[in-house]
């Protein structure tokens, strides 16, 4: 009886005009947690989609053995029957229906096509048990937050009692108390001889529970180490495959005037009538200066900024200056207007327009500037774009490329040229980093640090606990509707924001 | 509309035109043309060639504005009561002895309010289209019916034909349909590709968040659209009731679904985002061969909707098939 749960030798992967995955091998043992870590566009996912089946057999070049035996997947349910289940990292979860269907849906219980639903309840409680979620089975899919809703497509996997568990970014929706439930889920589940794929950007996380870490890089397979013979800067240093020094930019700018100040914010709760997410908020913001706000997911803190920018406005009270002077902010056009501009929290959501390229994203918010009453002057425009384009470092082949066909870390830098292109002086970003690799991320700090050195006042909204220590000259934090902490250089400390977080 | 090019597939004709927006449009045309050039080549003979000029100019006429409300992702279903409205408004302004631009600028005020409306019920209620639309146009045709008592108007002034009936020199065939559909499709390409309404309008219909987010006037856009389409289904109910020099209560009758399907074959997406005028026309084109060459090849007109439902499927399954192309795959 060997040790080895999964054995994948000399996968290869090609798509037309990109070669995907290239002779990568791994290995991975029964009661071991391998992480696999890489930039975006390393592979990671297409290797993952190679072993859940959803590449077949035929597609790609390579060898597939499961417990020893050589396996052929013609289909995910191939997969799933040899004990190999994915979380993947977009929720793939049933609104419209219950708990309990959506944790055993495609695995209920019941025979002759009928479905037994006392026995499906009561596992269902025995599940929201374990992941200490305070609900009833029958409740519906809707009703929860999406932290809560991915804790149910965890538990889906796991009811099946796979051998192998592979986990895609599974905590990029989670507070830190639903990740540590999921942790000790995880150890758990290894002591019993069950192993892990856990693929993640983040690295404290992964130095926290695998056994062995994986390095992919641009399709091949770099190195592997066992997690106490190697150092987080080893890491990014191989997954990047340069050095990368000043991850964090720092910056000498002498914090200036008052640029914004935000008074009696009150906004409604977009999913509980009747309360407040924000209650008679106030804070202020200086030229040159990054504010950071901390606060738990589902705090309030995107919807703060985004009832400051005009975009949330319903029931929403508040009072704005720029600058000393008081001015009305009704929507997104006087927003920008007053100089400001917001990198949204879900890209794909409203942060790009999926079918542009890269050229009429990038120039959205400025086609009113470009020079022509009604006309596009299309010169003067490629011009502009172009210089951004090459500012914010954005790699892609041409301006003309379909932003579809983009790494979100290169799909956010256009995003950040279209804001910039606008030249505002108060930017908010909400979770700017989020699901972009490494080497993005640097590039993404460094044109803030520039943009601050400019005069550029910047808050940023982050659930990054580094980020937001080493990136906020000042961290506010919300907490019930209230700023529950207020802290200044070297107050900023891991400790005191998360003590305010959950107070 | 904004496109990506890729060099590689360009290499064949095939693989040219295969990465045009009005791709699902041009196939079917090049088939039928094939067809008919061993069918019936007197098919290819100009005097037929004008005649399907002429219908297609009919169609495209609505369909050009059209495609600025589909590319915004919407759809309206009230044009066929709104051409039948616009008919018998005019007309009865005509017998009432208004002038004739008089009679045409109260539909196009009628017509600006009964967009002003749609916008409004889908917009403030955030109502979906389909459904909202399919009830104002009961709703209109009713109208249409009450007020006419389903008899159609006829004494119209012998002035009002000439713009349906006539052509630019008279006695020869130069429509003066075909050359209205012609400036207007100059007119709405620039506008289109060129200016910053078009490029708002595709804006808005890719994600409409986003564009709020920017800055642009999200509403504006919305209603613009809406109100083009009603004041162009009117003015196309005016032509048709000078080209019959009467205004049938009906005549606007299933056309809102021919101009839809028209612009759809043109490459248009119904999802929103993108589409092309060069797409519609080409799609309006089809329409009328189809008819055409059904008829001029000897197969019995029973087989018309038949070919059409074909031909709107196979078109969508080609632009589908070209914009998954278009996309490349991680």
């Amino acid at each position: 009886m060997s040790e080895t749960i999964l054995e994948m030798r000399g996968v290869t992967k090609r798509f037309p005009g990109v070669l995907a995955l290239s002779k990568v091998d791994i290995t991975v043992n029964k009661g071991e947690i391998l992480a696999i870590c890489g930039e975006n566009g390393a592979g990671k996912s297409t290797l993952m989609k190679v072993l859940n089946g959803t590449y077949v057999a035929g597609t790609y070049e390579g060898d597939i053995y499961v417990d020893g035996k050589h396996v052929r997947f013609h289909s995910i349910e191939d997969a799933q029957k040899s004990g190999i289940e994915m979380i993947s990292q977009e929720l793939s979860v049933l609104l419209d229906a219950t708990l309990a269907e959506n944790i055993f849906i495609g695995n209920l219980p019941g025979k002759n096509g009928v479905v037994d639903f006392k026995t499906l309840y009561a596992e269902t409680e025995k599940a929201l048990k374990t992941i200490k979620l305070d609900a009833s089975p029958k409740m519906m899919g809707r009703r929860l937050n999406s932290g809560q809703l991915q804790m149910i497509s965890i538990m889906r996997a796991f009811v099946k009692k796979p051998k192998l568990l592979v986990l895609d970014e599974p905590t990029s929706a989670l507070t830190d108390k639903e990740t540590e439930i999921l942790m000790s889920l995880l150890r758990d589940f290894r002591s019993q001889g069950g192993s892990c794929i856990y693929i993640s950007h983040k690295l404290d996380e992964v130095f926290q529970i695998s056994d062995r870490i994986m390095v992919m890089r641009d399709g091949e397979m770099i190195n592997s180490h066992k997690v106490d013979k190697v150092s987080m800067d080893q890491l990014v240093a191989e997954m990047v495959g340069r050095e990368i020094t000043d991850f964090y930019p720092k910056v000498d700018f002498e914090i200036g005037e008052e640029t914004l100040r935000v008074e009696n914010l009150t906004i409604p709760h977009p999913s509980i009538p009747g309360k407040n997410i924000i209650e008679d908020v106030s804070f202020s913001l200086h030229r040159g200066e990054i504010l950071g706000i901390g606060g738990l997911v589902g705090a309030g803190r995107s919807e703060s900024l985004e009832a400051i920018f005009g975009l949330r406005n319903k029931g929403v009270t508040k009072k704005i200056f720029v600058n000393g002077k008081e001015t009305r902010i009704r929507n997104t056009q006087d927003a920008i207007r007053a100089g400001m501009g917001f990198l949204t929290e879900e890209r794909k959501t409203n942060g790009i327009i999926w079918m542009f390229d890269i050229l009429s994203n990038m120039t959205l918010a400025v086609l009113r500037d470009i020079p022509g009453k009604y006309v596009i002057d299309k010169k003067h425009e490629k011009k502009i774009a172009q210089e951004m384009f090459e500012r914010v470092g954005v790699k892609a082949p041409s301006l003309k490329t379909l932003v579809v066909n983009l790494s979100g870390g290169n799909q956010q830098k256009v995003i950040l040229g279209k804001w910039l292109l606008k030249s505002p002086k108060i930017l908010f970003l909400d979770e700017p980093t989020r699901g972009i690799d490494v080497g993005a991320k640097a590039e993404v700090y460094k044109i803030m640090g520039q943009l601050v050195e400019q005069g550029v006042s910047i808050i940023m909204v982050s659930s990054d606990m580094p980020e937001l220590l080493a990136m906020s000259d000042r961290c506010i934090v919300f907490s019930n509707g209230h700023i529950t902490g207020e802290f200044i250089g070297d107050q900023i400390t891991d400790e005191n924001i998360m003590k305010a977080a959950i107070a | 509309m904004v496109e990506n090019r890729d060099r590689s597939l360009a290499k064949s004709f095939f693989g040219l035109i295969s990465q045009k927006p009005y791709f699902s449009g041009i196939v079917p045309l090049l088939i039928i043309f094939a067809v008919m050039a061993v069918a019936n080549p007197v098919f290819f003979a100009a005097d037929n060639m004008i005649d399907m000029a002429r219908t297609a100019s009919y169609t495209f006429i609505l369909a050009a504005p059209y495609t600025f409300l589909m590319i915004l992702g919407n759809i309206d279903l009230t044009m066929g009561a709104v051409i039948s409205l616009g008919g018998v408004v005019c007309a009865k302004c005509l017998l009432s002895g208004m002038s004739i631009p008089l009679a045409i600028l109260v539909v196009v005020g009628v017509c600006c309010i009964i967009g002003v409306v749609k916008a409004y019920i889908i917009f403030h209620f955030n109502l979906p289209p389909f459904i909202i639309t399919l009830g104002l146009q009961y709703m209109i045709n009713g109208i249409v019916l009450v007020w006419t008592e389903g008899i159609a108007i006829t004494g119209l002034p012998k002035e009002f034909k000439i713009v349906g009936q006539g052509s630019i020199f008279p006695g020869t065939r130069f429509f003066t349909t075909i050359l209205i559909a012609l400036i207007e499709a100059a007119i709405f390409y620039f506008l289109l590709e060129k200016t910053k309404f078009g490029r708002s309008i595709c804006a808005v219909g890719g994600n409409r968040e986003t564009s709020r987010m920017a800055g642009i006037r999200v509403n504006f856009y919305l209603y613009a659209g809406h109100i083009l389409v009603s004041v162009f289904a009117g003015l196309l109910g005016v032509l048709y009731a000078s080209r019959f020099a009467s205004a049938i209560t009906t005549i606007g009758s299933g056309k809102e679904l021919t101009t839809i399907a028209a612009t759809v074959i043109g490459g248009t997406s119904m999802f929103g985002g993108s589409g092309t005028i060069v797409g519609t026309l080409i799609g309006c084109f089809l329409f009328a061969v189809i008819t055409n060459a059904l008829i001029m090849a000897g197969v019995s007109t029973y087989w018309q909707n038949f070919v059409f439902g074909l031909i709107l499927i196979l078109a969508i399954i080609l632009d589908k098939f070209r914009r998954d192309a278009a996309t490349r795959i991680n």
